[in-house]
């Protein structure tokens, strides 16, 4: 019997994980790499059964190997070697360079989507154009499988993507035997592969009983899926399902439907409340956000218009006819043109007639630069802007200063701290720790660059008010704005807008970007 | 001449409310004194103005000096035009007039807006403002008087949120709206202590406002009464207003049906005539209360003959269960000379402290009680009628204004 190594790929996926495919009759392989003077176990080792080998025994491997596990493994100048045993196989450099290719193109299914699966789990990086699209074209190119056989039955119950690239979907799935392997899935959006959170067995579906009689029904058989896409979507976002033992099929492949950021966190909500393991479903609302904070924004502003119209990001959360006093106040302190961006998805007749009021008033002009739920992007805002609530600008009559500083700090922020006005509430460190922890409502002003660089690419968050917030803390925490407190006493909330409304009861878009600002941070 | 534009939110022609008829009663009264004086009242809502007004009409002109603005509709929560075409046409037309002093009688139908922009366009005209209710403090109709139905004796952001069911910041935001506009006035009038005293609680300064009664132009007093007379009387009691449930209508049939239950404790028979209402309109509203016989509907009645008809009785009642400023009812019958039985709150307490009988407001056992000690009394009538003093008359009114706002006759 040939119980020898056979090995058909083996390529780097980035400068430390190498990827060796190939078969061996032998049971226990106990792969090694050798690179240089180090041997590296396999980090992640995969084996089925090949149709090529006419034999339902799994001789076919897929193992990874990470040379960063010992020192100078990844030394280019070492040669590598695939071991098993005494039998050797050198990896060639132009065989780690070209092999890739050439198993995404000729590789059996099972080797293929076996390197898929790796993928999913995250043991390998999804890989970057070109090869990526050739990845994915084979994926769709490949049989799909029905929902339902005699191995198994899956649903899948929603599947959504926002616009920023968070997505979520929940289902069920119930193999005829039990199994220890589970689903995983990936994402396909503009051709590119992105690795999904998927929890299989979370979610108790009782009411999948009429199964048992055909399927292992265990009672917990509903899954759920988090991912965020690197890039916003530009084309069709693609749910691949991947089954157990199921390596000569793509899987179950599903459109998902594009939904608007609340629309998908409505959906998160909804889903996490439905897992019981509350790591499981925090890890599920993490999966739909960013890897880390945004990156701080570009400090070196241009010299500042004092004079220039002053840009007004505004919360309006009170009623639409009072958007005409909000508005005369900060004209009457600022004394400078307005231009109000004005976070509403649309501008009705009151809040138009409102801003048209306040301009007849107001001894410098007050224009409508925009209107949407977005804050506009950094570009062409050289002068200063304001970010508030209505009922904050309100409370604050107004007053709050636009002058730019000379050596200061960048931000000002007006923390509406309840706490601070305590005797033992004031010490600055302590205002700004509550900042980000209390999330008390607040204004903030600065140059408009900075002001409005969290909003150059989709944010983490439903509400500008999350995005400005960490931002404004990480300047904090460099040193590049002040936090004042500003007497909280008597401030009253506006419950009106879009940012004031309940995703589902009791949980507000603000509470959910709290929850989403807490997982960021935990995760930094 | 000094040039005086009264402004109210109303217009007597179209509408009989306590303020309109006031301000009007100035504008008549200055006018035939020859001042150079214009009146400017508004419609209520679109609805007057489809009916009094065509396409593009936006004033009607009932003299030179005397017009109705076309009222497009006016949130009383917001107290501001919600179309801002309304607000620039209503102060061309208010600036155009070249006031030295503008009077308001109210701010409905006008907006705190229009005052603002007015006082930003005038800074040298004289801007007065007679308070006739409370709409600056309470959002529910200017009567601080619960939804619930309760008499509400202070407003706050967070109670008024309560019972309006709105957020606490709207009123916030409301009251910061109106006390601004408040402050623009140079003088501010109270026709009663009682508003007077409410406003200083909710934040006007102390002094700040003057109390001014309304004028009434009357008649001499009457005669003293003839004891036969006075015993005629005293069984005759009577109701002028409108049939809306603050006025209290109720309260009174209420205490008519527990006395015709005690009608054989009377020693005479009883009447109670009520004016301003239908039995139908009656009926309407509180289809539950059946009125006893001798409690009659007399309808409408012309407003100039008023106090000719009060003095065929002996008690009015004013049973209102709203605080009330100072009623024209109460003028009107110290015009007559006819006593009043009182609810005790509000301006209907204090201005009918001297010469009325005051009853628990909204009780109908207190009102019963105090209809019947008096009922074939004719010696407690004739001690409170000889009590009554004569109403302000339009005269003194108008030189108490004149003090009060530094207006030179």
């Amino acid at each position: 019997m040939d119980l020898k190594l056979h090995l058909d790929f083996c390529f780097f996926v980035n400068a430390d994980l190498v990827v060796t495919a190939g078969w061996t009759p032998r049971p226990q392989t106990d792969l090694v790499l050798h690179a240089g003077n180090a041997s590296i176990p396999p980090r992640t080792m995969m084996r089925f059964a090949r149709r090529d080998l006419r034999t339902m025994v799994p001789q076919g491997f897929i193992a990874i190997f990470d040379l960063s596990q010992e020192p100078g493994a990844n030394d280019p100048s070492e040669e590598l070697f695939l071991a098993m045993g005494r039998d050797y196989q050198a990896l060639t450099r132009d065989r780690l360079a070209a092999d890739f290719a050439k198993m995404v193109e000729i590789g059996v299914d099972e080797t293929f989507f076996a390197y898929v699966r790796m993928i999913a789990s995250g043991a390998v990086p999804a890989p970057e154009k070109p090869v990526s699209h050739r990845v994915v074209s084979r994926i769709l190119a490949a049989p799909r499988l029905d929902k339902e056989s005699p191995d198994y039955v899956l649903s899948v119950d929603q599947g959504v993507v926002g616009a920023a690239g968070q997505g979520v979907c929940t289902g069920w799935y119930i193999p005829s035997i039990a199994s220890s392997e589970g689903l995983s899935a990936l994402v396909i959006s503009d051709r590119q592969l992105s690795p999904v959170q998927l929890m299989p067995g979370v979610m108790p579906r009782p009411d999948l009983q009429p199964f048992s009689d055909r399927y292992a029904f265990s009672g917990r058989d509903g899954w759920a899926a988090s991912f965020r896409l690197p890039t916003p979507p530009t084309t069709p976002v693609r749910l691949v399902l991947m089954l157990p033992g199921q390596l000569i099929h793509s899987g179950v492949v599903r459109a998902l439907d594009v939904a608007s950021s609340d629309q998908v966190a409505r959906v998160l909500v909804e889903t996490t409340q439905a897992v019981e393991d509350r790591l499981l479903a925090a890890r599920l609302h993490r999966g739909t956000l960013p890897p880390s904070k945004d990156p701080l924004p570009v400090l070196q502003v241009p010299p500042q218009v004092q004079d220039g119209p002053v840009l007004l990001i505004l919360d309006h959360d009170l009623t639409d006819m009072d958007l005409r006093d909000v508005l005369r106040r900060v004209a009457a302190v600022v004394e400078r043109p307005l231009q109000l961006h004005l976070l509403r998805a649309q501008l009705t007749e009151a809040l138009n007639e409102a801003v048209a009021g306040a301009s007849r008033e107001a001894g410098s002009p007050i224009q409508l630069a925009g209107c949407s739920l977005t804050p506009p992007t950094p570009q062409g805002h050289d002068g200063q802007a304001i970010f508030a609530r209505s009922s904050v600008l309100f409370h604050l009559e107004g007053g709050i200063a636009t002058e730019a500083t000379e050596d200061g700090p960048t931000l000002s922020i007006w923390a509406l701290d309840p706490m601070a006005n305590l005797p033992g509430g004031a010490d600055p460190a302590a205002v700004a720790r509550r900042f980000l922890t209390d999330r008390p409502p607040f204004a903030v002003q600065g140059p408009a660059r900075v002001l409005l660089s969290p909003f150059a690419h989709p944010t983490a968050f439903l509400t500008p008010e999350a995005a400005l917030r960490q931002t404004a803390a990480a300047m904090l925490a460099t040193r590049d704005a002040r936090i004042l407190a500003a007497p909280a006493q008597g401030f009253l909330a506006g419950n009106r807008g879009p940012f004031c409304q309940n995703l589902i009861e009791g949980i507000s878009w603000h509470d959910f970007d709290g929850h989403s600002a807490r997982l960021i941070s935990e995760a930094a | 001449m000094t040039r005086i534009v009264i402004v109210s939110h109303s217009h007597p022609a179209l509408r009989y409310g306590g303020g309109e008829v006031a301000a009007y009663r100035q504008f008549q009264h200055l006018l035939a004194q020859g001042h150079d004086v214009y009146f400017v009242g508004s419609t209520i809502g679109p609805e007057d103005g489809a009916r009094f007004f065509g396409p593009g009409q936006r004033i009607l002109g009932f003299s030179d000096r005397d017009f109705c603005m076309r009222g497009m509709g006016m949130d009383s929560f917001s107290m501001e035009h919600p179309r801002l075409e309304d607000e620039d046409w209503t102060l061309d037309f208010l600036t155009a007039l070249r006031g030295d002093v503008y009077h308001f009688h109210h701010f409905w139908n006008i907006g705190a807006g229009t005052i603002r922009r007015l006082r930003g366009l005038l800074p040298d005209a004289r801007m007065i403002c007679t308070l006739h209710e409370l709409t600056a403090i309470c959002a529910n109709h200017g009567q601080m008087v619960k939804t619930s139905g309760e008499l509400c004796h202070a407003a706050s952001d967070v109670a008024c949120a309560a019972c309006m069911n709105r957020a606490p910041v709207d009123f916030a935001l409301r009251r910061a709206r109106m006390s601004e506009m408040l402050d623009l006035f140079d003088v501010l009038l109270s026709p009663s202590r009682f508003l007077a005293n409410r406003f200083e609680a909710w934040g006007v300064s102390e002094g700040r406002i003057a109390v001014i009664e309304n004028g009434l132009d009357h008649q001499a007093p009457p005669a003293l009464l003839d004891n036969d007379t006075l015993v005629t009387r005293s069984r005759r009691f009577a109701f002028f207003g409108q049939a809306t449930p603050t006025k209290g209508l109720d309260v009174l049939v209420r205490a008519a049906m527990l006395i015709d239950k005690r009608m054989g404790d009377l020693s005479a028979p009883i009447a109670l005539d009520v004016y301003g209402v239908t039995a139908e309109g009656f009926a309407a509203l509180w289809p539950q209360l059946k009125a006893p016989d001798w409690m009659r509907f007399r309808g409408r009645y012309r407003p100039q003959d008023c106090v000719s008809i009060m003095q065929g009785f002996g008690w009015i009642i004013i049973p209102s269960v709203w605080w009330e400023n100072s009623p024209v009812v109460i003028q009107e019958a110290r015009a007559a000379g006819t006593p009043m039985i009182a609810s005790d709150i509000g301006g209907m307490a204090e201005k009918t402290a001297d010469w009325g009988i005051q009853f628990r407001a909204g009780d109908p056992d207190a009102l019963a009680d105090a209809m019947q000690r008096v009922h074939d009394r004719p010696d407690i009538l004739a001690q409170h009628s000889a009590l009554i003093k004569e109403p302000l008359n339009l005269e003194g009114f108008d030189r108490e204004w004149r003090v009060a706002c530094g207006i030179s006759a």
